[in-house]
């Protein structure tokens, strides 16, 4: 099967790129305030990735073109488990969301609108509902085996630190807020507290976190859409 | 005070990761059926998350992860969008059990999968009063047919209320037609007088 062959030797490539971040291909790195600061949340560099996504989806709809695919798998399928992972997914569930959505990318490229939002919205937006059901599944478990809801641990202040660390490495319009807006969004958002667990786990008060959300969330919003 | 009649950034947020409850998101996708405007700022938090996805780092997949994938869309054709609505669907209107809930008023509890909310319909006549009640916790209510007035203001169709803890109002239909609303409680409805007691009932 020659195509077999082909398309797995891209797979290694592929994992060869993941392995080594340096090897981003067409990614150069642009200074995102040198060009104009934030407030369209998007540079240069992105705008070119984004119109080649595009590109992409369209082959897929238009002839069900599989390099087209392999292009978009190589992109979104390792971020995408980035992200199910920061969501709580052990790696085997943050894999089948990854199959699943591309899987979705491939069924349903003629729904793509550019003109609704892009590309990477898009798949993100794929990705956060194919989760829904994994969530489901995961509280009934958790209901069948009557176990406790996550118990609020405080958090230690070297947790808090790392948390605010590793969300500090964070590129695109997240980096716009405090360390202290981004552990919020991070541990209500990604995390799925509410927000008394959040208030409980890093020891402030109730209304401090909710004020706190929604400062980051008008920011996050005055970044990105408003801007549109 | 003017009520709010838009979803939070909050519930947006939720809506756009997924990870909302899924019958606060039956009422939140019957918004934004009606609502421009909370399209437009939903829109801005899928934004975000594309943002947030593009910029992620990436991490290693196992072992002949894109092979896998290959092979799955080999037995599908592009275009040809399989089941799996992602969006939570209105049920049928004549197969919910219906019950009285005073003059000309009836309401319905909904199942939706996963949801840890309490899911109602009510239709109310026009220049009815609807249940009055209190909640111990928040309720969330959108109004999918016609419109009511409360003390706090007037609610249009396609509006989605928030109403937390100690809230106690008593709508009125002000609609020429029957207002037809889907609401979501999050705890137990707080008895207030003889209707409290009958609407706990009601939305056990």
């Amino acid at each position: 099967m020659p195509m077999a062959c082909f398309f797995s030797q891209k797979d290694t490539l592929m994992r060869l790129q993941v392995l080594w971040p340096p090897m981003k291909p067409g990614r150069a790195p642009v200074d995102e305030k040198a060009i104009g600061g934030h407030s369209i949340g998007m540079h240069t560099d992105t705008m070119a990735a984004e119109a080649e996504h595009e590109a992409h989806i369209r082959a897929i709809a238009l002839s069900g073109d599989r390099n087209a695919f392999c292009a978009l798998f190589d992109f979104f399928a390792p971020r995408i488990k980035t992200i199910m992972l920061r969501r709580g997914f052990s790696a085997d569930l943050a894999e089948d969301i990854v199959q699943d959505t591309m899987l979705a990318v491939w069924t349903k490229a003629h729904l793509f609108d550019p003109s609704r939002g892009r590309a990477a919205a898009w798949v993100f937006t794929l990705a956060s509902n194919l989760s829904i059901d994994h969530v489901r599944k995961r509280k009934r478990q958790a209901r069948d085996a009557t176990q406790e809801p996550d118990e609020a641990v405080a958090l230690s202040p070297a947790e808090i630190f790392e948390t605010a660390e590793s969300e500090a490495r964070v590129g695109g319009v997240l980096g716009d807020l405090s360390a202290e807006q981004r552990q919020v969004v991070q541990l209500a958002f990604f995390e799925d507290l509410p927000h008394s667990s959040i208030a409980q786990r890093l020891d402030i008060p109730l209304g401090t976190v909710k004020s706190r959300i929604r400062l980051a969330l008008a920011r996050l919003r005055q970044s990105l859409g408003d801007a549109e | 005070m003017t009520p709010r009649l838009e979803p939070d950034d909050d519930i947006l947020m939720r809506f756009a990761f997924g990870t909302l409850d899924p019958g606060l998101r039956l009422l939140v996708c019957q918004h934004l059926e009606r609502s421009e405007r909370t399209r437009a700022r939903l829109r801005s938090f899928e934004h975000l998350g594309g943002d947030i996805l593009v910029h992620a780092e990436a991490s290693a997949l196992t072992a002949g992860s894109l092979d896998r994938a290959l092979a799955r869309i080999s037995r599908v054709a592009p275009a040809s969008a399989p089941g799996a609505a992602p969006q939570p669907t209105m049920p049928d209107m004549n197969s919910l059990a219906w019950r009285w809930a005073g003059p000309s008023s009836r309401v319905a509890p909904l199942h939706v999968d996963g949801s840890d909310l309490k899911l109602f319909m009510m239709q109310t006549a026009p220049g009815q009063a609807m249940l009055s009640h209190g909640h111990s916790a928040r309720e969330w209510t959108v109004i999918l047919q016609g419109s009511y007035r409360d003390e706090h203001g007037h609610f249009p169709e396609g509006a989605f209320i928030e109403e937390t803890e100690n809230d106690h109002h008593r709508p009125v239909v002000d609609s020429a037609q029957t207002c037809v609303t889907l609401f979501a409680l999050e705890g137990q409805i707080v008895a207030r007088g003889l209707s409290g007691m009958v609407a706990r009932w009601l939305l056990r």
